[in-house]
């Protein structure tokens, strides 16, 4: 018996999609589509506190991965071609903070990645005079979603850095 | 800890910050008798303030500091009697020092009267580039009002063993000639009676701040000295 009453149309590439088509048992591709799944990444609220040297800058900004696999980030670079390294804080039970690069970011399946203060940043490295509104372009280099931009924004609002 | 507060990241890190601190607190409680069987880390004793308060108040330090001009400097007797925020970090910190010297300098200048006047003490634990010249140019980027100390890496490690803090470790320069430099991440609070009684930890708002300082001035501490 041909399945006649499933529209020929693309697969929707999202996981609860495909879940319920799976459920339906409707099309075996659609299955197939679950259990590779992709990654669905989207950068946002990149914001760069006024540096207090001229030498480096922390950026932070959130990753979110609404898609269905997990998508690891693998670089950061900045239009104006500075470096820049992927960093962790830690603060210890007792208080003391260490920091430490950080090779690639894993940004799991339907997971969110706030990069704040005391934790994850972006470090750039001598990025010159930045003031209040200027704007720095970022390009992420993910394993699977390819090379994502975002706009960075300069501020003074540490309330802002630190999250609302 | 609560698990409640497990999942709230902020709360988390602002009471690890200083468990050390409330269990030394409360040993000392215990020791004196008192009733209390409360931990400092409990967030429900902290008086309505954003940091920990600790069960033993800690004394201003007398370490043989140099300020920013060079010149000696002892907390103790240069800012006796002031409300005075202390904090140790390094100025080529990317992190945790900017933000709380950011978030510090923008509290005080909207405050008006008193609490403006605020003492607010960098030391600068990365003795060979934090040199007192290196850091009156990094803290003038926010205020030339706050003050800078610098002292060799023992006196700064003394200072650190009777405030309670965990040590600085620096770490061993790599090929490109940097090096890992790991320092306390709270901010001690002294107030008027010359005593800190309570213990920030990272991640305070301005909006907090801005609440606890007029609080910190006139706050009646109960004697825990005898």
């Amino acid at each position: 018996m041909r399945v006649s009453d499933s529209p020929r149309r693309p697969q929707p590439a999202t996981a609860r999609a495909c879940i319920r088509i799976g459920s339906l048992a409707l099309a075996s591709i659609g299955i197939a589509g679950c259990v590779s799944g992709r990654p669905d990444v989207a950068v946002r609220d990149a914001v760069i506190p006024v540096p207090m040297t001229a030498d480096s800058a922390s950026v932070y900004l959130t990753i979110e991965n609404s898609g269905g696999a997990d998508d690891v980030l693998k670089g950061v670079s900045a239009s104006s071609g500075q470096l820049a390294h992927l960093h962790e804080t830690a603060i210890e039970s007792d208080g003391r903070a260490s920091m430490r690069a950080v090779g690639t970011v894993r940004i799991k399946a339907g997971e969110t990645v706030r990069m704040e203060p005391g934790g994850l940043h972006v470090m750039l490295m001598n990025p010159g005079e930045l003031a209040d509104g200027d704007q720095l372009q970022l390009y992420l280099a993910f394993e699977k979603s390819g090379v994502k931009h975002v706009k960075a924004t300069v501020t003074d609002d540490y309330d802002e850095v630190l999250g609302g | 800890m609560r698990d409640s507060r497990m999942g709230n990241r902020r709360a988390f890190l602002r009471t690890a910050g200083v468990a050390a601190l409330g269990a030394v607190g409360a040993v000392s409680l215990a020791a004196c008798g008192d009733e209390s069987d409360s931990a400092a880390t409990n967030e429900d004793d902290n008086l309505g303030f954003a940091g920990t308060v600790l069960g033993y108040p800690l004394a201003r330090p007398s370490a043989a500091f140099v300020d920013t001009s060079g010149a000696p400097f002892n907390v103790a007797t240069e800012t006796a009697g002031k409300l005075t925020l202390m904090l140790f970090g390094y100025t080529s910190c990317p992190d945790v020092c900017p933000v709380h010297l950011n978030v510090l300098a923008g509290t005080l200048e909207d405050l008006h009267g008193r609490e403006a006047r605020t003492k607010v003490i960098f030391v600068g634990v990365d003795t060979k580039r934090d040199t007192p010249e290196a850091m009156r140019t990094y803290l003038d980027q926010r205020s030339p009002d706050f003050i800078g100390l610098t002292a060799a890496p023992d006196v700064i490690d003394e200072a650190l063993k009777q405030l309670m803090l965990p040590s600085v470790i620096i770490g061993e320069p790599r090929a490109d000639g940097s090096y890992v430099v790991e320092h306390p991440s709270q901010i001690l609070a002294f107030t008027p009676d010359d005593l800190c009684h309570i213990v920030y930890p990272f991640g305070v708002r301005e909006n907090e701040w801005r609440t606890d300082l007029p609080r910190l001035l006139d706050y009646d501490w109960p004697d825990t000295t005898r």
